[in-house]
């Protein structure tokens, strides 16, 4: 094929994407907006219809990857990283569970319950201690995810620790034998939780993702592996959606007015958000016969990243793409992908938190915002970005 | 080239010429017609490209597949029998004129 060659880029550092990878994303999608990053060993894709291109073709960019921490982490391949019809096969069953109508008949309720038990916990700490991430994101997103996935007997300390690990496990390029051996203690607990569960919902089916899978009759080493999928990607990114949102408010005070005097436009505000700081950061690749991209030529077996974080805020597609602004026209943005593996939780977040967890807490207290007493926020990643600490005032 | 006329949630009506086999969603979008949202790029996986299609083509048209079914009944409109996703909808000759109105809301 013709195109050039992938440039090698040795300037980019790992310590500057965690701390903030905004402005290498942006000298990538100008000097090399497909780049070889050799600590990675994958080519960074960090223009909006680059990306686009790769999540629309699983003939040739293939979510099977060869080496991936995920097969560890969840015990065997998930929907994620398989391709059609195998892939099809695992998420049809949750299709219904999943759906904007599921979501508004079926899980309103529960969400509004969960964003009042979020809230009373959070004002319990107090306007001079209160920290949104533990306090008010935490409690919500794994009440939601329990509820969701059908999980019984499971604390929100249980759904925290086990995302955690995981995430640590994604995250464990050094390969440290501790961090597997944590990996490893966090399935068990995980596996003997969903085998509970599962004996209560094949007597007792009701509308979750785990009783949808086994009504399936999916295999059970398969079910539990989408599952633990659905807890890595159902927890961490949705408490990352609450506090960015309540954060991206708190630095626009004259957007923030808006949404408090016209509520329809939470949907906006959530949206925006999470064009503007993407949770999940990127989505890898694997090349299967050699193509060409945005000009440049791509080998089969190579391993590509589409850059979700660097193709939201490309400026060829979302003017002034650096700023936020809940009135902004234009495509969707990249935050849940494209294509088959589009994020099949969008809806439940869409609802769960931009309709109605972050929505409830403005309404009981319209004046929460960052803390303005020295305690101050901690914003760390790029595989996943979002507040590690946030103290927030009311 | 096979003809689509949308007509938009704002009443808006565009008239556009199809390339043969590309879908009504992709049509659509190409031509920055307001309304379809395509989150998923045409994968039939996120139910944000429904449109109604007119009476007289349904016969056309056709049935939507499984997931298409699965998808439209979770969709943020109200389903309509006459209820499709426009990604799953590809243009031929027969189709000339198709005539569909977009779904008021798709997120």
């Amino acid at each position: 094929m013709a195109g050039q060659n992938v440039p090698v880029v040795d300037w980019v550092n790992p310590g500057a994407l965690v701390a903030d990878p905004y402005p290498t994303y942006e000298r990538l999608r100008s000097e090399a907006p497909v780049a070889l990053v050799p600590m990675m060993n994958t080519a960074f894709i960090t223009r909006y219809q680059d990306c686009k291109a790769v999540e629309a073709d699983q003939e040739v960019f293939s979510a099977m990857l060869d080496r991936n921490m995920m097969h560890r982490v969840m015990g065997q391949p998930t929907m994620l990283n398989k391709d059609d019809p195998e892939h099809a096969a695992e998420r049809h069953p949750i299709v219904k569970t999943l759906t904007m109508k599921a979501m508004t008949e079926s899980w309103t309720e529960l969400f509004r319950k969960n964003a009042q038990t979020g809230l009373d916990n959070l004002i319990g700490y107090g306007p001079d201690a209160a920290d949104l991430n533990r306090d008010f994101a935490t409690p919500v997103s794994a009440l939601n995810l329990i509820g969701l996935l059908g999980l019984r007997g499971v604390s929100v300390d249980d759904v925290a620790r086990w995302s955690l690990t995981q995430v640590a496990g994604l995250a464990n390029v050094m390969d440290s034998a501790e961090i597997w051996a944590q990996v490893d203690a966090n399935n068990i607990e995980i596996d003997a939780a969903l085998d509970a569960s599962a004996a209560f919902l094949r007597e007792n089916p009701d509308h979750s993702m785990l009783s949808a899978f086994l009504a399936a009759e999916l295999p059970w080493e398969n079910i539990k592996a989408n599952i633990k999928l659905a807890i890595s990607g159902g927890f961490n990114e949705p408490q990352h959606a609450i506090t960015s949102m309540v954060w991206a408010l708190s630095e626009h005070p004259e957007q923030r007015a808006e949404v408090l005097t016209d509520p329809a436009l939470w949907p906006k505000v959530f949206e925006e958000t999470l064009r503007w700081i993407s949770p999940v950061g990127y989505i890898p690749r694997k090349v299967l016969k050699d193509t060409e991209l945005g000009g440049y030529s791509l080998k089969a077996g190579d391993v590509v990243a589409s850059m979700i974080a660097s193709a939201n805020r490309d400026a060829s597609v979302f003017e002034d793409a650096d700023s936020f602004n809940i009135h902004r026209e234009g495509p969707a943005s990249f935050a849940f992908g494209s294509g088959v593996h589009i994020c099949a939780g969008m809806w439940a977040a869409r609802v769960g938190i931009g309709r109605i967890a972050v929505p409830a807490l403005y309404e009981r207290l319209p004046n929460v915002r960052s803390a303005e007493d020295g305690r101050e926020a901690k914003w760390a990643g790029f595989v996943f970005r979002g507040l590690m600490e946030y103290p927030v005032t009311w | 080239m096979p003809k689509i006329i949308y007509t938009s949630p704002d009443g808006k009506v565009t008239e556009l010429e199809a390339r043969d086999g590309d879908s009504v969603m992709e049509t659509a979008v190409k031509s920055g017609v307001k309304g379809i949202a395509a989150e998923c790029g045409g994968s039939c996986a996120c139910a944000t490209c429904h449109v109604y299609v007119d009476d007289a083509f349904m016969g056309t048209v056709g049935e939507p597949g499984d997931l298409e079914d699965d998808m439209l009944d979770g969709a943020a409109a109200e389903r309509k029998e006459t209820s499709r996703l426009s990604c799953q909808i590809k243009m031929r000759a027969e189709l000339d004129g198709l005539r569909v109105t977009i779904a008021p809301v798709q997120v």
